[in-house]
């Protein structure tokens, strides 16, 4: 049989022109493992990214004032398309470390166990970096069923009737009562009567989104107890600007472009304290969305803001896009 | 007569290296593996010559096909036993056929070694003793039968069975473990010692 099979195989192998598969065939195969791999990984680092800018805007312990137990209160606000996500792509690249030309020699938990770590420490490393927020921002303004996919809370906080309302400012004409649009498009009149240091005005910033605890007193009313700004979600709140609304300003309390009057004081200020300066520009640079949007709407408000000394550095990276 | 002589000093990375250049010289890796994967394929379970061949046949093309897949960092005859391997089952999916360890070599080493691990009764007739190894073996789950014939009929270390089935070396021992186990239990009581 020895010779018969090595002359068998041998005759095979030149009638048929059988030749090796080419090398690089299995480097791509090996590359196209780590590639998705590596994919996999960063993929499910950015999920990771999103639910820690969810987490951190979640407000665990205001569970007693919505009348929920932690737990129930947990369950509902925990971010379940992003944990699916996560777990998928955790998986792919399970599999993907298993299926490489080493793969076999690690012990499957230690992969499961790189693969969770892996994607849990890259996505903090890319949350400072505030790729969460940027990830929210975007899937915020374009996404469809955002409110109910990608963003657990804009669902939980808008329950008027359970005493929950969110919605964009969109205007706050006296000290205590300011109008919100909520995701349905309904306007709110919302009066807040709570204590200094648990939101409130600090939080009311026309423009921007908020979340209210209180009650509803009439059709159309809400009375506050607490507010919050509402971090996560504000660019999908953003599309619920009404149409012909003027544009949005950027303040807390006030209506109409900013006071003109107060220009000099308010020059001083920023003069007097250069940290003010700099919280201004932190600012602004932080909304650069809404600015270059006010920006579009208003051919004034670009001078405005060189007449408050911005530096030009600022102003260069917000309207360079 | 040189040139033999040469042919077996040469390494296995050589004569992929050779084999790649020249399909002839494929005859030499043919050379050098055919009784040990033939011993091989016969021990995991062909029942007849014939099967044996055809399998073996099989394993050798799908070997030269795939020379470029072999990473030196590997032991080449691992590489070799691993394609040896998943090649056998394939064969016996495709066949739907249970295989059978009946066509073990009675006169194998492996036996004594064997049975000295999972210490049997060295009282009883030696003849005796490799029949109801073999006997018990052909009952084992195929994954405990496979560990055990590499471990103990092809001289395999761990790393290399690692290599071969791909697990992890850690994995390799307890499946061992429980393979030696599960065979002496299969084995008739009289014969395993306590």
């Amino acid at each position: 049989m020895s010779d018969n099979l090595e002359q068998k195989i041998i005759e095979k192998i030149k009638h048929e022109s059988l030749a090796p598969t080419p090398r690089w065939h299995f480097l791509l195969k090996e590359w196209l493992v780590w590639l998705v791999g590596v994919l996999s990984l960063l993929v499910g680092a950015a999920a990771v990214s999103v639910m820690i800018y969810l987490s951190k805007n979640n407000d665990l312990f205001i569970y007693d004032q919505v009348g929920r137990s932690f737990s129930g209160w947990l369950l509902l606000s925990l971010p379940y398309f992003w944990i699916v996500f996560l777990t998928l792509f955790v998986w792919i690249l399970f599999y993907n470390i298993k299926h490489t030309k080493r793969g076999y020699r690690y012990p499957l938990f230690l992969i499961a166990l790189f693969s969770v770590f892996a994607s849990v420490l890259l996505g903090g490393a890319f949350s400072l970096f505030g790729l969460g927020e940027k990830i929210d921002d975007v899937l915020g303004r374009q996404a469809p069923f955002y409110d109910i996919i990608f963003n657990p809370h804009v669902d939980i906080w808008s329950r008027p009737e359970e005493g929950r309302l969110s919605g964009l400012v969109i205007s706050n004409s006296s000290e205590n009562t300011f109008v919100l649009v909520d995701r349905e498009r309904e306007e709110w009149q919302v009066a807040y009567s709570g204590k200094e240091g648990s939101g409130g005005n600090n939080a009311v910033i026309v423009g921007q989104p908020v979340r209210a605890i209180g009650k509803v007193t009439g059709e159309g009313l809400f009375s506050a107890q607490k507010i919050m700004a509402m971090q996560p979600g504000r660019e999908f709140f953003r599309r619920l600007k009404p149409e012909g609304a003027p544009p949005l300003n950027f303040g807390p309390g006030k209506d109409a472009p900013a006071c003109l009057a107060d220009r000099g004081k308010l020059l001083d200020w920023l003069r007097q304290y250069p940290e003010l300066k700099q919280a201004l520009e932190q600012g602004l640079l932080d909304n650069q969305d809404l600015i270059r949007e006010i920006s579009a709407d208003n051919p004034d408000f670009l001078p405005m803001l060189q007449s408050l000394n911005v530096s030009p550095e600022t102003i260069q990276i917000i309207f360079s896009r | 007569m040189d040139n033999a002589l040469k042919t077996k000093d040469l390494e296995d990375a050589e004569l992929v290296r050779l084999s790649l250049a020249d399909p002839d010289k494929f005859s030499l890796v043919i050379g050098r593996y055919q009784e040990k994967l033939s011993r091989y394929v016969r021990r995991l379970g062909a029942s007849s010559p014939e099967d044996a061949e055809d399998i073996l046949q099989d394993i050798f093309l799908k070997i030269y096909l795939n020379l470029n897949d072999f990473n030196p960092d590997l032991k080449f005859s691992s590489w070799v036993y691993r394609i040896a391997h998943n090649q056998v089952i394939s064969h016996f999916r495709k066949r739907q056929v249970r295989p059978e360890a009946h066509s073990l070599p009675i006169d194998s080493p492996g036996f004594q070694l064997l049975a000295d691990d999972i210490s049997l009764d060295k009282q009883s007739d030696i003849n005796l003793r490799q029949a109801a190894i073999t006997e018990a073996l052909n009952k084992l789950d195929a994954r405990y039968r496979e560990i055990l014939i590499l471990k103990f009929f092809e001289d395999k270390s761990y790393q290399e069975i690692s290599d071969i089935l791909k697990k992890p070396a850690g994995t390799v021992a307890s499946l061992l473990n429980r393979a030696k186990k599960s065979l002496k239990n299969s084995l008739p009581a009289k014969m395993a010692e306590l």
